[in-house]
């Protein structure tokens, strides 16, 4: 709650009821649902749901954050804390559009004191009031992450600043109003702006509903939802949501009458299963269950005599692909190491 | 003033070829829609060349390619990923980290508007890599035009069927979900941000458990930050060694850096780590006036002075060896004309608001440093006080705090006082009463008086 001085008791409406919130709240039921599917605990729909309340009424009343908190299944009190940390959260109401200034370094080598004294001095008040006609809201913030083009300014949701945004559908915000350069947020231009806004609030009635936007974007409705939220469609997850282990790299090392099959384990290896097939790899049987830890396997082998070998990663519950086939040749000593 | 610069860029700086990998789509027009996004290649990977790799040659992939974070600590993703217990029995949770804040920085705004496709491209292959079934993306709150962006490209993504239940038809199902924040710097911060996501104040938790142990709803988690995971896309289609064709051999791959400040063109370009910062700044339209000094990674990054500048390039180790830090790639060069004590004070009273309040020598430590500076700027200033602030600073530095927002509200106090020391010493001279002690009070500690 950056850049107000009005005490938030001393401006709750007077006989707001949990119930009447409820009532007015009734078209976001399909959101509120949505994101109550989207969540293993309930409490994490509790920013949004804010959002929705100050997308309702242009600020959070105290009565509005029990009923936030009964959604969210949490204390009015945790509610509370949450509204009074995050600064986006109005307590109190604000005027018909919120300018906000950015005054944080970029910004301020830009020359945002200036700005914010014109500003100050156009609309006839300090930062944190409401004109007396109850049209627009000055507060200065900290930063915008509209370094490019600072001075960084914010009238309601849109930003004024970094570039020409390209959606052009109806509906949508723009990125800022810098598709013409007229808009850029210098001092005579914010003046037009907001002679601009004074126009179109003459000749339009400010509407029941604060914010014309969708205060969470245009939320995606109808998705599955995370499998422990409240009615949600998702699957549980299952273990083939993790992608299998992969192949080992297997090299056999053939001496005199034995071999060596050695392989790099990967680390989610809980053991290895080493096979062996005399028939060229047709048929396999299991030589050696092996831990994690040894990474290696003998065999026997008679001189001349030719067997393929293998190694099967398994992970708890699944195994890997077996890995590419290695042969090796039982040989005189010395004979040279065989790699896949 | 003028409009944000930056794409298109040019093709080749310095006789090196420029990067195009995370923002390939950013100059497209409508590249933010689906059907442009696949004409140049969007989602091509989706199939064989994903499904058939494996958890581990995935992120071992990713290990290879050197990619690191791009959010500001710059933690090697692969090895992130390779934290997280598998087979634990619980849900493993990818959270997008877009709160975006560090002043300076403003890519992540572009990277969602312009190309959200290719964002939600890396969370299906780092959901496959790490096996996520559910996504989240945190947004900030002020960015309500690229939450829109970004779920209407979810939707499309939806329809297409590169997300939802049974993907490729392997079985693999994922969702995508936006989070929108309510503004607070510091959930910025991985502990904090997963904190702001199950509906509690944004305060980071103490670490260890790792997010990757115990993270979001006590479960493994990732959070990587938007560019880093827009990076994703592109090592799996041109492999560790395509990535490591561009920037140095310790700081691989290309980043985007943000630049605003004393420069022609300020905006957002995508630049091969190592790019010295002359070069850079011939780039973005070369300087205005002379140069005095240059923040090179976000205001919590220790501020480099014009010889420093001269000498430094764009990546992970030369900033260290300077005693900086690449951070978020937000780089605000600043001229003779700029007043440091002025952009410092601005700093300190940016920490001071943001910091979250949970530990006391951040919590108090910054409103006293941001007193100390009023009170020097308003011609209070006494004798000494840029010790007093540098020893303040301090007392928040690494290890005194639960998270990094102390040493990074410490570090530009200390440098700015030890680097610019002449600048806060006219300040102080002005107080006709410098010489005397500043007094100290239990109330307002650093007010002047």
């Amino acid at each position: 709650m950056s850049g107000c001085h009005t005490n938030p008791a001393s401006v709750q409406p007077d006989g707001l009821t949990v119930a009447a919130v409820a009532e007015r709240m009734k078209p976001y039921a399909a959101q509120i649902a949505e994101l109550k599917r989207r969540y293993p605990t309930r409490r994490a729909v509790l920013l949004q749901v804010l959002w929705l309340v100050q997308q309702e009424y242009g600020w959070v009343p105290r009565t509005a954050i029990k009923w936030c908190a009964e959604t969210a299944e949490c204390a009015p009190a945790h509610a509370f804390s949450v509204v009074e940390f995050y600064t986006m959260y109005r307590q109190v109401p604000a005027g018909r559009h919120l300018v906000q200034v950015c005054q944080t370094m970029c910004c301020q080598i830009h020359g945002a004191e200036d700005l914010i004294a014109h500003l100050e001095k156009s609309l006839g008040i300090h930062c944190g009031e409401t004109t007396a006609d109850g049209l627009f809201t000055l507060v200065r913030v900290e930063c915008l992450a509209l370094c490019g083009t600072g001075p960084g300014v914010m009238i309601d949701d849109q930003a004024i600043g970094p570039e020409p945004f390209p959606l052009n559908q109806p509906g949508r915000l723009h990125e800022g109003w810098l598709d013409q350069p007229e808009y850029h947020p210098d001092a005579a231009n914010l003046d037009r702006w907001i002679a601009f806004l004074r126009q179109q609030a003459a000749i339009t009635p400010r509407p029941a509903r604060h914010h014309e936007h969708d205060a969470l974007g245009d939320l995606v409705i109808g998705t599955d939802g995370h499998p422990q939220g409240q009615g949600a469609f998702a699957a549980p997850l299952l273990a083939i949501y993790a992608p299998p282990a992969p192949a080992l790299k297997v090299a056999a090392k053939a001496e005199a009458d034995k071999v060596t099959i050695t392989w790099a384990n990967d680390p989610g290896c809980a053991k290895a299963v080493v096979e062996r097939s005399d028939d060229g790899g047709a048929t396999w049987r299991e030589l050696a269950s092996v831990g994690p830890r040894d990474q290696k396997a003998g065999d026997a082998l008679a001189p001349g005599q030719t067997a393929h070998y293998r190694v099967t990663a398994h992970e708890k519950d699944r195994a890997a692909r077996p890995s590419a086939v290695v042969v090796a040749t039982g040989s005189a000593p010395a004979a040279p190491q065989v790699t896949p | 003033m003028s409009a944000l610069h930056g794409f298109p860029q040019p093709a080749e700086w310095k006789g090196k070829a420029l990067p195009r990998i995370i923002s390939r789509l950013f100059d497209v027009p409508n590249g933010h829609t689906l059907a442009v996004a696949k004409q140049h290649g969007a989602y091509d990977w989706f199939g064989s060349t994903l499904f058939d790799k494996s958890q581990f040659e995935l992120i071992q992939t990713v290990i290879d390619s050197g990619l690191r974070g791009r959010g500001g600590a710059g933690f090697p993703t692969g090895m992130k990923w390779s934290f997280v217990p598998r087979n634990s029995g619980k849900p493993v949770y990818l959270v997008i980290n877009a709160d975006e804040g560090e002043p300076g920085t403003f890519k992540d705004r572009l990277c969602m508007a312009r190309d959200p496709h290719l964002l939600i491209e890396g969370c299906i292959i780092a959901g496959w890599a790490l096996g996520v079934r559910t996504c989240y993306i945190y947004v900030r709150g002020e960015m309500l035009p690229q939450i829109q962006s970004l779920n209407h490209a979810i939707k499309e993504a939806y329809d297409a069927g590169y997300l939802g239940r049974n993907l490729g038809g392997t079985g693999y199902s994922l969702d995508i979900f936006v989070h929108r924040g309510a503004g607070a710097y510091i959930c910025g911060e991985e502990t904090a941000l997963i904190n702001s996501l199950e509906g509690f104040k944004g305060q980071p938790r103490l670490k260890p458990p790792f997010p990757a142990v115990s993270g979001a709803f006590a479960a493994p988690t990732v959070v990587n930050n938007v560019e880093t995971i827009m990076a994703v896309p592109y090592i799996l289609k041109h492999g560790p060694k395509g990535y490591r064709a561009w920037g140095s051999d310790k700081s691989p791959g290309s980043k985007l850096f943000s630049v605003s400040g004393d420069v022609h063109k300020q905006g957002v370009y995508e630049v091969p780590l190592g790019m010295s910062f002359m070069d850079f700044f011939e780039l973005a339209g070369g300087l205005k006036g002379s140069l005095l000094g240059c923040i090179p990674g976000g205001s919590s990054s220790p501020v480099l002075t014009a010889e420093e500048t001269a000498t430094a390039t764009m990546d992970y180790e030369s900033l260290a060896s300077l005693k900086s830090m690449l951070g978020s790639g937000a780089v605000t060069p600043f001229n003779t004309d700029r007043d440091p004590v002025l952009m410092l004070q601005s700093i300190a009273r940016f920490y001071a608001h943001e910091s979250c309040g949970q530990c006391t020598p951040c919590r108090e430590g910054t409103g006293y440093v941001d007193r100390v500076l009023d009170a020097v700027v308003d011609g209070h200033g006494r004798t000494g006080d840029s010790d007093l602030l540098h020893a303040l600073a301090s007392q928040y530095e690494p290890m005194t705090t639960i998270c990094a927002f102390g040493p990074g509200a410490a570090w530009p106090v200390q440098s700015f006082v030890t680097k610019f020391k002449p600048y806060f010493d006219a300040y102080i001279a002005k107080n006709p009463n410098a010489a005397v002690p500043r007094q100290l009070t239990a109330t307002a500690p650093g007010a002047f008086m």
